[in-house]
């Protein structure tokens, strides 16, 4: 191999290689359940990703679980891009909330809201 | 363990009015939130915090509230709150849904968990108003 191409091998190999931003199913599941937190609440939540290689996603079902139930049903569908971390397709965090509400109800378990101040 | 340390004994149904329970479960922010309306001095922590802040702020004699991921330890699951104590290679969890008994896990389980969870920590650094 002469050096010009040695040259130019080692400049591609050193070059800068793209890095996934969810690589792994546990990653996936860690932004979906922090933006799950931040939108709704900590009984929404998702425990398991499946990745999609013909759209390059992350497949993530939503559930309604209670610490003190487990799982009571899913609410809804997270597609979460793997390369750029981007939430693609959600329901809306309201929509979630009323879906989960009334599985919930389902369920007989009702919510208080928080005293008056 | 959280206010008992601040001679402070709350019935759970107190704390649980305070704090509302709403469906969709309260969040540690939340909690942060209406407990500084509460005049409580708290702290909450946003994925920033790791094992070494746990351990510190325990050694701060302060008791620190997460969020897990319970099926990492063999139950259905589900994100719930809980109190943490660290040792050195493990860390005991007060579970309120198992009853007055820490339970041991070791460091690498729990940071999964912590972590499945959003790493968020509450930390109540004062006694709170109970008016």
């Amino acid at each position: 191999m002469s050096t010009a191409v040695s040259a130019t091998k080692e400049q591609i190999i050193q070059a800068p290689s793209p890095e996934l931003a969810v690589p792994d199913a546990l990653r996936a599941i860690a932004l979906v359940n922090r933006w799950l937190q931040k939108e709704i609440g900590m009984a929404v939540s998702t425990a398991q990703a499946r990745f999609i290689p013909a759209s390059y996603c992350w497949h993530l079902p939503v559930h309604l679980a209670y610490g003190s139930t487990g799982p009571l049903g899913v609410i809804g569908d997270i597609y979460l891009h793997a390369a750029t971390g981007e939430l693609i397709g959600h329901p809306a965090a309201e929509e979630l909330l009323q879906r989960a509400t009334a599985l919930a109800a389902a369920h007989g378990i009702t919510g208080e809201d928080e005293e008056e101040n | 363990m959280v206010l008992s340390d601040f001679r402070q004994f709350p019935p759970e149904q107190r704390i649980r009015k305070m704090l509302g329970n709403p469906i969709s479960g309260l969040t540690l922010e939340q909690a942060w939130q209406r407990l500084r309306q509460h005049q409580a001095d708290a702290d909450f922590h946003d994925s920033v915090w790791g094992w070494l802040d746990l351990r510190d702020c325990l050694r701060a004699g302060l008791y620190p509230i997460v969020g897990i991921e319970r099926g990492v330890f063999g139950h259905a699951f589900a994100l719930h709150a809980v109190v943490v104590a660290v040792e050195l290679d493990s860390i005991q969890v007060l579970d309120p849904l198992l009853g007055v008994t820490p339970a041991t896990f070791s460091r690498e389980s729990f940071e999964l968990a912590w972590n499945l969870a959003g790493q968020q920590a509450l930390v109540i650094n004062a006694p709170l108003s109970l008016q």
